[in-house]
Protein backbone atom coordinates (compact mmCIF):
# COMPACT_ATOMS: atom_id res chain seq x y z
CA UNK A 1 0.00 0.00 0.00
CA UNK A 2 1.33 3.39 -0.98
CA UNK A 3 1.30 6.53 1.14
CA UNK A 4 0.21 8.54 -1.88
CA UNK A 5 -3.05 10.44 -1.35
CA UNK A 6 -5.45 11.97 -3.83
CA UNK A 7 -6.98 15.41 -4.06
CA UNK A 8 -8.91 17.45 -6.61
CA UNK A 9 -7.89 20.83 -7.93
CA UNK A 10 -10.85 23.16 -8.21
CA UNK A 11 -9.30 24.15 -11.53
CA UNK A 12 -11.14 21.05 -12.73
CA UNK A 13 -14.51 22.56 -11.86
CA UNK A 14 -14.00 25.95 -13.52
CA UNK A 15 -16.89 25.44 -15.94
CA UNK A 16 -19.24 24.12 -13.26
CA UNK A 17 -18.45 27.18 -11.13
CA UNK A 18 -18.65 29.76 -13.94
CA UNK A 19 -21.97 28.34 -15.11
CA UNK A 20 -23.42 28.14 -11.63
CA UNK A 21 -23.65 24.33 -11.39
CA UNK A 22 -21.65 24.53 -8.14
CA UNK A 23 -20.76 27.19 -5.63
CA UNK A 24 -17.72 26.99 -3.40
CA UNK A 25 -19.41 24.90 -0.68
CA UNK A 26 -20.99 22.43 -3.09
CA UNK A 27 -17.74 22.18 -5.03
CA UNK A 28 -15.98 21.07 -1.85
CA UNK A 29 -18.79 18.62 -1.06
CA UNK A 30 -18.44 17.20 -4.58
CA UNK A 31 -14.69 16.76 -4.17
CA UNK A 32 -15.18 14.88 -0.92
CA UNK A 33 -17.80 12.68 -2.59
CA UNK A 34 -15.31 11.57 -5.26
CA UNK A 35 -13.25 9.86 -2.56
CA UNK A 36 -10.48 12.46 -2.58
CA UNK A 37 -9.16 13.46 0.83
CA UNK A 38 -7.70 16.81 -0.14
CA UNK A 39 -8.53 19.87 -2.18
CA UNK A 40 -6.44 22.30 -4.18
CA UNK A 41 -7.72 25.85 -4.51
CA UNK A 42 -7.11 28.74 -6.87
CA UNK A 43 -7.85 31.63 -4.52
CA UNK A 44 -8.12 34.02 -7.48
CA UNK A 45 -10.88 31.81 -8.85
CA UNK A 46 -13.30 31.15 -6.01
CA UNK A 47 -12.33 33.39 -3.08
CA UNK A 48 -14.02 36.71 -3.76
CA UNK A 49 -11.86 39.75 -3.05
CA UNK A 50 -8.52 37.93 -3.22
CA UNK A 51 -5.91 38.90 -2.18
CA UNK A 52 -7.87 40.84 0.45
CA UNK A 53 -10.97 38.73 1.13
CA UNK A 54 -13.10 39.84 4.04
CA UNK A 55 -12.97 37.92 7.30
CA UNK A 56 -16.51 36.73 6.51
CA UNK A 57 -15.36 35.29 3.16
CA UNK A 58 -12.46 33.50 4.81
CA UNK A 59 -14.75 32.17 7.56
CA UNK A 60 -17.21 30.87 4.94
CA UNK A 61 -14.36 29.02 3.19
CA UNK A 62 -13.16 27.48 6.44
CA UNK A 63 -16.70 26.43 7.41
CA UNK A 64 -17.24 24.75 4.03
CA UNK A 65 -13.80 23.15 4.18
CA UNK A 66 -14.45 21.77 7.68
CA UNK A 67 -17.85 20.45 6.59
CA UNK A 68 -16.23 18.64 3.65
CA UNK A 69 -13.58 16.98 5.80
CA UNK A 70 -10.98 17.74 3.09
CA UNK A 71 -7.39 18.69 3.78
CA UNK A 72 -6.31 22.04 2.26
CA UNK A 73 -3.46 20.71 0.14
CA UNK A 74 -2.28 23.56 -2.04
CA UNK A 75 -3.31 27.03 -3.18
CA UNK A 76 -2.39 28.03 -6.73
CA UNK A 77 -1.19 31.60 -6.93
CA UNK A 78 -0.07 33.98 -9.68
CA UNK A 79 1.89 37.20 -9.85
CA UNK A 80 0.06 39.63 -12.09
CA UNK A 81 3.25 41.05 -13.58
CA UNK A 82 1.24 42.14 -16.65
CA UNK A 83 -1.00 44.37 -14.54
CA UNK A 84 -0.36 47.26 -16.93
CA UNK A 85 -0.40 47.15 -20.71
CA UNK A 86 2.68 49.32 -21.16
CA UNK A 87 5.18 47.58 -18.88
CA UNK A 88 6.02 44.53 -16.82
CA UNK A 89 6.10 44.99 -13.06
CA UNK A 90 9.58 45.35 -11.59
CA UNK A 91 10.85 42.72 -9.15
CA UNK A 92 10.08 44.81 -6.06
CA UNK A 93 6.51 45.34 -7.27
CA UNK A 94 6.16 41.62 -7.99
CA UNK A 95 7.48 40.85 -4.51
CA UNK A 96 4.67 42.84 -2.91
CA UNK A 97 2.06 40.95 -4.95
CA UNK A 98 3.62 37.62 -4.01
CA UNK A 99 3.57 38.52 -0.31
CA UNK A 100 -0.14 39.34 -0.55
CA UNK A 101 -0.88 35.94 -2.06
CA UNK A 102 1.20 34.22 0.60
CA UNK A 103 -0.85 36.10 3.20
CA UNK A 104 -4.19 35.07 1.77
CA UNK A 105 -3.01 31.47 1.41
CA UNK A 106 -2.08 31.34 5.09
CA UNK A 107 -5.39 32.93 6.08
CA UNK A 108 -7.22 30.21 4.12
CA UNK A 109 -5.26 27.49 5.94
CA UNK A 110 -2.69 26.46 3.32
CA UNK A 111 0.95 25.74 4.07
CA UNK A 112 1.79 25.11 0.39
CA UNK A 113 1.41 27.37 -2.62
CA UNK A 114 1.94 26.51 -6.26
CA UNK A 115 3.87 29.23 -8.06
CA UNK A 116 2.89 29.36 -11.72
CA UNK A 117 5.56 28.54 -14.31
CA UNK A 118 7.75 31.51 -15.22
CA UNK A 119 7.65 32.93 -11.70
CA UNK A 120 10.89 34.85 -11.20
CA UNK A 121 13.61 33.12 -9.19
CA UNK A 122 14.78 36.53 -7.97
CA UNK A 123 11.32 37.45 -6.68
CA UNK A 124 10.83 34.05 -5.07
CA UNK A 125 14.16 34.26 -3.26
CA UNK A 126 13.32 37.77 -2.04
CA UNK A 127 10.01 36.45 -0.63
CA UNK A 128 11.58 33.43 1.06
CA UNK A 129 12.10 34.97 4.52
CA UNK A 130 8.46 36.14 4.45
CA UNK A 131 7.24 32.67 3.45
CA UNK A 132 9.37 31.06 6.12
CA UNK A 133 7.88 33.43 8.68
CA UNK A 134 4.36 32.44 7.63
CA UNK A 135 5.22 28.74 7.44
CA UNK A 136 4.20 28.53 3.78
CA UNK A 137 6.17 26.53 1.20
CA UNK A 138 6.52 27.98 -2.32
CA UNK A 139 6.70 25.31 -5.01
CA UNK A 140 7.22 26.07 -8.69
CA UNK A 141 5.01 24.24 -11.17
CA UNK A 142 6.97 22.19 -13.68
CA UNK A 143 4.52 22.27 -16.57
CA UNK A 144 4.62 20.94 -20.12
CA UNK A 145 5.94 23.58 -22.45
CA UNK A 146 8.09 24.89 -19.61
CA UNK A 147 9.52 21.69 -18.20
CA UNK A 148 12.83 21.02 -16.44
CA UNK A 149 15.01 22.05 -19.38
CA UNK A 150 13.39 25.39 -20.13
CA UNK A 151 15.62 28.31 -19.08
CA UNK A 152 13.16 29.87 -16.62
CA UNK A 153 12.42 26.60 -14.85
CA UNK A 154 16.09 25.57 -14.81
CA UNK A 155 17.07 28.95 -13.35
CA UNK A 156 14.42 28.71 -10.63
CA UNK A 157 15.57 25.19 -9.74
CA UNK A 158 19.19 26.39 -9.52
CA UNK A 159 18.03 29.06 -7.05
CA UNK A 160 16.11 26.41 -5.09
CA UNK A 161 19.10 24.10 -4.88
CA UNK A 162 21.34 26.93 -3.72
CA UNK A 163 18.89 28.26 -1.12
CA UNK A 164 18.32 24.83 0.49
CA UNK A 165 15.16 25.88 2.30
CA UNK A 166 12.38 23.55 3.38
CA UNK A 167 10.06 26.29 2.18
CA UNK A 168 11.00 25.84 -1.48
CA UNK A 169 10.06 22.95 -3.73
CA UNK A 170 8.44 21.76 -6.94
CA UNK A 171 4.96 20.84 -8.16
CA UNK A 172 5.22 18.35 -11.01
CA UNK A 173 2.40 18.52 -13.56
CA UNK A 174 1.88 15.14 -15.21
CA UNK A 175 1.25 16.85 -18.54
CA UNK A 176 5.03 16.44 -18.96
CA UNK A 177 4.43 12.67 -19.26
CA UNK A 178 2.16 12.58 -22.35
CA UNK A 179 2.87 9.62 -24.59
CA UNK A 180 0.56 10.95 -27.30
CA UNK A 181 -1.26 14.11 -28.27
CA UNK A 182 -4.68 14.50 -26.58
CA UNK A 183 -7.33 13.64 -29.14
CA UNK A 184 -9.91 15.97 -27.56
CA UNK A 185 -7.62 18.84 -28.52
CA UNK A 186 -7.30 17.47 -32.06
CA UNK A 187 -11.06 17.15 -32.40
CA UNK A 188 -11.54 20.69 -31.12
CA UNK A 189 -9.08 22.18 -33.59
CA UNK A 190 -10.52 20.13 -36.46
CA UNK A 191 -13.79 21.89 -35.67
CA UNK A 192 -11.99 25.22 -36.05
CA UNK A 193 -10.63 24.30 -39.46
CA UNK A 194 -7.42 22.40 -38.69
CA UNK A 195 -6.13 20.59 -41.77
CA UNK A 196 -6.57 16.85 -41.06
CA UNK A 197 -3.18 16.04 -42.60
CA UNK A 198 -1.51 18.37 -40.07
CA UNK A 199 -3.20 16.52 -37.20
CA UNK A 200 -2.04 13.20 -38.62
CA UNK A 201 1.53 14.45 -39.10
CA UNK A 202 1.69 15.80 -35.52
CA UNK A 203 0.60 12.37 -34.25
CA UNK A 204 3.33 10.78 -36.38
CA UNK A 205 5.94 13.20 -35.05
CA UNK A 206 4.90 12.33 -31.49
CA UNK A 207 5.38 8.66 -32.30
CA UNK A 208 8.72 9.25 -34.05
CA UNK A 209 10.30 11.73 -31.63
CA UNK A 210 8.46 11.19 -28.32
CA UNK A 211 6.85 14.62 -28.50
CA UNK A 212 7.00 17.74 -30.67
CA UNK A 213 8.60 20.05 -28.10
CA UNK A 214 12.02 18.45 -28.44
CA UNK A 215 11.72 18.58 -32.23
CA UNK A 216 10.36 22.11 -32.67
CA UNK A 217 12.24 23.94 -29.90
CA UNK A 218 15.54 25.22 -31.23
CA UNK A 219 17.50 27.77 -29.23
CA UNK A 220 14.40 29.23 -27.62
CA UNK A 221 12.56 29.50 -30.96
CA UNK A 222 9.78 27.32 -32.33
CA UNK A 223 10.84 25.99 -35.71
CA UNK A 224 8.45 23.69 -37.56
CA UNK A 225 9.92 21.11 -39.98
CA UNK A 226 9.40 21.74 -43.69
CA UNK A 227 7.41 18.55 -44.18
CA UNK A 228 4.92 19.87 -41.62
CA UNK A 229 4.64 23.46 -42.84
CA UNK A 230 4.12 22.12 -46.37
CA UNK A 231 0.78 20.82 -45.10
CA UNK A 232 -0.34 24.16 -43.60
CA UNK A 233 -3.31 25.74 -45.34
CA UNK A 234 -4.64 28.17 -42.70
CA UNK A 235 -3.81 30.00 -39.47
CA UNK A 236 -5.23 27.23 -37.26
CA UNK A 237 -2.56 24.80 -38.51
CA UNK A 238 0.37 26.79 -37.11
CA UNK A 239 -1.51 27.43 -33.89
CA UNK A 240 -2.18 23.72 -33.47
CA UNK A 241 1.47 22.89 -34.16
CA UNK A 242 2.54 25.44 -31.54
CA UNK A 243 0.08 24.18 -28.92
CA UNK A 244 1.23 20.60 -29.55
CA UNK A 245 4.43 21.49 -27.69
CA UNK A 246 2.32 21.88 -24.56
CA UNK A 247 2.26 18.08 -24.21
CA UNK A 248 5.70 16.78 -23.41
CA UNK A 249 6.88 13.21 -23.07
CA UNK A 250 9.55 13.43 -20.40
CA UNK A 251 11.05 10.12 -19.21
CA UNK A 252 9.64 9.23 -15.78
CA UNK A 253 13.19 8.70 -14.56
CA UNK A 254 13.39 12.49 -14.26
CA UNK A 255 11.53 12.06 -10.98
CA UNK A 256 14.53 10.30 -9.42
CA UNK A 257 16.69 13.41 -9.62
CA UNK A 258 14.08 15.76 -8.22
CA UNK A 259 12.54 13.43 -5.62
CA UNK A 260 13.76 15.43 -2.59
CA UNK A 261 12.08 18.58 -3.88
CA UNK A 262 8.67 17.33 -5.05
CA UNK A 263 6.05 18.77 -2.72
CA UNK A 264 2.95 18.12 -4.81
CA UNK A 265 1.77 16.59 -8.09
CA UNK A 266 -0.82 17.90 -10.51
CA UNK A 267 -2.60 14.93 -12.05
CA UNK A 268 -3.26 16.63 -15.37
CA UNK A 269 -5.80 14.88 -17.54
CA UNK A 270 -7.57 15.65 -20.78
CA UNK A 271 -9.88 12.72 -21.43
CA UNK A 272 -10.89 9.80 -19.27
CA UNK A 273 -12.03 7.00 -21.53
CA UNK A 274 -12.67 3.39 -20.57
CA UNK A 275 -11.22 4.05 -17.12
CA UNK A 276 -7.89 5.30 -18.48
CA UNK A 277 -6.44 8.66 -19.47
CA UNK A 278 -5.97 8.86 -23.22
CA UNK A 279 -2.56 10.55 -23.25
CA UNK A 280 -0.98 9.78 -19.89
CA UNK A 281 -0.08 6.33 -18.54
CA UNK A 282 -1.14 6.87 -14.94
CA UNK A 283 -0.17 3.37 -13.89
CA UNK A 284 3.43 4.14 -14.81
CA UNK A 285 3.23 7.60 -13.19
CA UNK A 286 1.91 6.27 -9.87
CA UNK A 287 4.45 3.45 -9.86
CA UNK A 288 7.28 5.92 -10.50
CA UNK A 289 6.07 8.25 -7.74
CA UNK A 290 5.80 5.31 -5.36
CA UNK A 291 9.25 4.24 -6.43
CA UNK A 292 10.80 7.51 -5.29
CA UNK A 293 8.98 7.32 -1.97
CA UNK A 294 6.49 10.08 -2.73
CA UNK A 295 3.78 10.29 -0.07
CA UNK A 296 2.11 13.57 -0.99
CA UNK A 297 -1.05 14.23 -2.96
CA UNK A 298 -1.89 13.84 -6.62
CA UNK A 299 -4.51 16.43 -7.54
CA UNK A 300 -6.90 15.68 -10.38
CA UNK A 301 -6.54 18.62 -12.77
CA UNK A 302 -9.00 18.37 -15.68
CA UNK A 303 -8.04 20.34 -18.75
CA UNK A 304 -10.31 18.72 -21.31
CA UNK A 305 -12.90 21.38 -20.46
CA UNK A 306 -11.31 23.84 -22.88
CA UNK A 307 -11.59 21.44 -25.80
CA UNK A 308 -15.34 21.01 -25.67
CA UNK A 309 -16.94 22.35 -28.88
CA UNK A 310 -18.65 25.74 -28.58
CA UNK A 311 -22.01 25.25 -26.88
CA UNK A 312 -21.12 21.64 -26.02
CA UNK A 313 -21.72 20.37 -22.48
CA UNK A 314 -18.67 20.15 -20.19
CA UNK A 315 -18.82 16.98 -18.09
CA UNK A 316 -16.13 18.14 -15.70
CA UNK A 317 -17.67 16.40 -12.70
CA UNK A 318 -18.00 13.06 -14.47
CA UNK A 319 -14.43 13.32 -15.72
CA UNK A 320 -13.10 14.12 -12.24
CA UNK A 321 -14.95 11.18 -10.72
CA UNK A 322 -13.46 8.85 -13.35
CA UNK A 323 -9.97 10.20 -12.73
CA UNK A 324 -10.29 9.80 -8.98
CA UNK A 325 -11.47 6.21 -9.47
CA UNK A 326 -8.39 5.51 -11.57
CA UNK A 327 -6.03 7.15 -9.09
CA UNK A 328 -7.48 5.32 -6.11
CA UNK A 329 -7.16 1.97 -7.91
CA UNK A 330 -3.56 2.63 -8.86
CA UNK A 331 -2.57 3.91 -5.45
CA UNK A 332 -4.06 0.78 -3.89
CA UNK A 333 -2.19 -1.43 -6.37
CA UNK A 334 1.34 -0.21 -5.81
CA UNK A 335 3.42 -2.02 -3.24
CA UNK B 1 -10.47 27.71 -26.37
CA UNK B 2 -12.46 30.11 -24.24
CA UNK B 3 -14.90 31.19 -26.97
CA UNK B 4 -17.68 29.47 -25.05
CA UNK B 5 -17.52 32.17 -22.40
CA UNK B 6 -17.72 35.19 -24.69
CA UNK B 7 -20.99 37.09 -25.19
CA UNK B 8 -23.63 35.51 -22.97
CA UNK B 9 -26.71 34.35 -24.82
CA UNK B 10 -29.76 36.49 -24.15
CA UNK B 11 -27.76 39.30 -22.53
CA UNK B 12 -27.93 41.89 -25.34
CA UNK B 13 -30.47 44.68 -25.00
CA UNK B 14 -31.06 48.43 -25.08
CA UNK B 15 -30.98 50.12 -21.67
CA UNK B 16 -31.12 53.55 -20.08
CA UNK B 17 -28.05 54.13 -17.90
CA UNK B 18 -28.18 55.42 -14.34
CA UNK B 19 -27.50 58.90 -15.72
CA UNK B 20 -30.35 58.69 -18.23
CA UNK B 21 -28.20 57.99 -21.27
CA UNK B 22 -29.22 55.47 -23.92
CA UNK B 23 -26.95 52.48 -24.31
CA UNK B 24 -26.80 49.08 -25.90
CA UNK B 25 -25.29 46.44 -23.63
CA UNK B 26 -24.26 42.80 -23.55
CA UNK B 27 -22.51 40.55 -21.07
CA UNK B 28 -19.55 38.19 -21.18
CA UNK B 29 -17.79 35.81 -18.85
CA UNK B 30 -14.03 35.96 -18.54
CA UNK B 31 -11.96 34.06 -21.12
CA UNK B 32 -9.80 32.52 -18.40
CA UNK B 33 -10.14 30.45 -15.24
CA UNK B 34 -9.59 33.00 -12.48
CA UNK B 35 -10.44 36.57 -11.59
CA UNK B 36 -8.15 39.44 -12.58
CA UNK B 37 -7.78 43.15 -11.90
CA UNK B 38 -9.73 45.09 -14.51
CA UNK B 39 -6.54 46.60 -15.95
CA UNK B 40 -5.64 43.16 -17.34
CA UNK B 41 -8.51 43.36 -19.81
CA UNK B 42 -6.24 43.98 -22.78
CA UNK B 43 -8.86 44.76 -25.36
CA UNK B 44 -12.56 44.46 -25.97
CA UNK B 45 -14.24 45.05 -29.29
CA UNK B 46 -17.87 45.19 -30.30
CA UNK B 47 -18.84 44.93 -33.96
CA UNK B 48 -22.48 45.69 -34.77
CA UNK B 49 -23.82 44.93 -38.23
CA UNK B 50 -20.32 44.94 -39.66
CA UNK B 51 -19.13 48.22 -38.11
CA UNK B 52 -16.72 48.30 -35.18
CA UNK B 53 -17.90 50.46 -32.30
CA UNK B 54 -15.37 53.22 -31.51
CA UNK B 55 -13.31 52.24 -28.46
CA UNK B 56 -14.06 55.58 -26.83
CA UNK B 57 -17.77 54.78 -26.72
CA UNK B 58 -17.41 51.52 -24.78
CA UNK B 59 -17.73 51.24 -21.00
CA UNK B 60 -17.36 48.11 -18.90
CA UNK B 61 -18.36 47.01 -15.43
CA UNK B 62 -17.99 43.75 -13.55
CA UNK B 63 -20.94 43.60 -11.20
CA UNK B 64 -22.57 46.82 -12.40
CA UNK B 65 -21.75 49.13 -9.48
CA UNK B 66 -18.80 50.97 -11.03
CA UNK B 67 -18.32 51.78 -14.71
CA UNK B 68 -15.09 52.48 -16.58
CA UNK B 69 -14.44 53.61 -20.12
CA UNK B 70 -12.04 51.14 -21.77
CA UNK B 71 -9.10 53.55 -21.58
CA UNK B 72 -9.88 54.25 -17.91
CA UNK B 73 -9.96 50.52 -17.20
CA UNK B 74 -6.28 50.21 -18.19
CA UNK B 75 -5.33 51.76 -14.83
CA UNK B 76 -7.93 50.04 -12.65
CA UNK B 77 -5.86 47.67 -10.52
CA UNK B 78 -7.85 47.46 -7.30
CA UNK B 79 -11.22 46.60 -8.81
CA UNK B 80 -11.42 42.94 -9.77
CA UNK B 81 -13.37 41.09 -12.38
CA UNK B 82 -14.24 38.07 -10.29
CA UNK B 83 -14.36 34.65 -11.89
CA UNK B 84 -17.94 33.69 -12.71
CA UNK B 85 -19.14 37.30 -12.60
CA UNK B 86 -20.48 38.64 -15.92
CA UNK B 87 -18.76 41.73 -17.30
CA UNK B 88 -21.29 44.13 -18.78
CA UNK B 89 -20.19 45.98 -21.90
CA UNK B 90 -22.07 49.15 -22.84
CA UNK B 91 -22.04 51.07 -26.10
CA UNK B 92 -22.92 54.49 -24.76
CA UNK B 93 -25.18 56.92 -26.56
CA UNK B 94 -26.89 54.37 -28.75
CA UNK B 95 -30.02 52.31 -28.95
CA UNK B 96 -30.12 49.63 -31.64
CA UNK B 97 -33.15 49.81 -33.88
CA UNK B 98 -35.89 47.22 -33.61
CA UNK B 99 -35.23 44.02 -35.50
CA UNK B 100 -32.30 41.65 -36.01
CA UNK B 101 -28.65 42.65 -35.68
CA UNK B 102 -25.41 40.74 -36.04
CA UNK B 103 -23.20 41.47 -33.05
CA UNK B 104 -19.62 40.25 -32.50
CA UNK B 105 -17.80 40.56 -29.22
CA UNK B 106 -14.03 40.05 -28.99
CA UNK B 107 -12.22 39.92 -25.68
CA UNK B 108 -8.51 39.63 -24.94
CA UNK B 109 -6.78 39.59 -21.58
CA UNK B 110 -3.13 39.64 -20.49
CA UNK B 111 -1.67 36.81 -18.43
CA UNK B 112 1.81 36.85 -16.99
CA UNK B 113 3.00 33.43 -18.13
CA UNK B 114 1.52 33.49 -21.64
CA UNK B 115 3.54 35.67 -24.02
CA UNK B 116 0.67 37.21 -25.98
CA UNK B 117 -2.78 38.43 -24.89
CA UNK B 118 -5.42 35.81 -25.56
CA UNK B 119 -9.17 35.47 -25.36
CA UNK B 120 -12.05 34.62 -27.61
CA UNK B 121 -14.84 35.95 -29.73
CA UNK B 122 -18.44 35.19 -30.46
CA UNK B 123 -20.96 36.40 -33.02
CA UNK B 124 -24.66 36.25 -32.35
CA UNK B 125 -27.71 37.39 -34.23
CA UNK B 126 -29.84 39.25 -31.72
CA UNK B 127 -33.33 40.63 -31.92
CA UNK B 128 -34.13 44.00 -30.40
Amino acid sequence: MSGIRTSVSLYSLQDSYARGRVDLASALAFVADTGATGVELISDQMIVGTPFPTDETVAAWRTALDASGLAPVCNDIFINSTLYANRVLRPREQLELLKRDLDVSARLGFDLVRLVSDTSAEVTLAALPYAEGLGVTMALEVHAGMSFDSPGTAGWIAMMRAAQSERLGLVVDTGIFCHRHPRVSTQYFLGLGLTPAVATRIDELFAEHGDTMRLFSQGGQMVFPDDLTALFSGPVDGEYAFFSTGYENTPLTVLDEYAPYIRHVHGKFFEMTGGEEYSIDYRAVVQALHGIGYTGYISSEYEGNRFVPVDGAVDDQGQVRAHQRLLSQLVAEVE
Amino acid sequence: MFDNYVFTEGSARNVMTETGESAFQAETLITYYRGIPLSMVHDLQLVVDGAEVPRGELAISPGGDEWFMLDEATTVTSYRWEYGTPLTVRWLGTHLSSGDHEVTMRLRIRVAYIPIPFGGERTRTITV
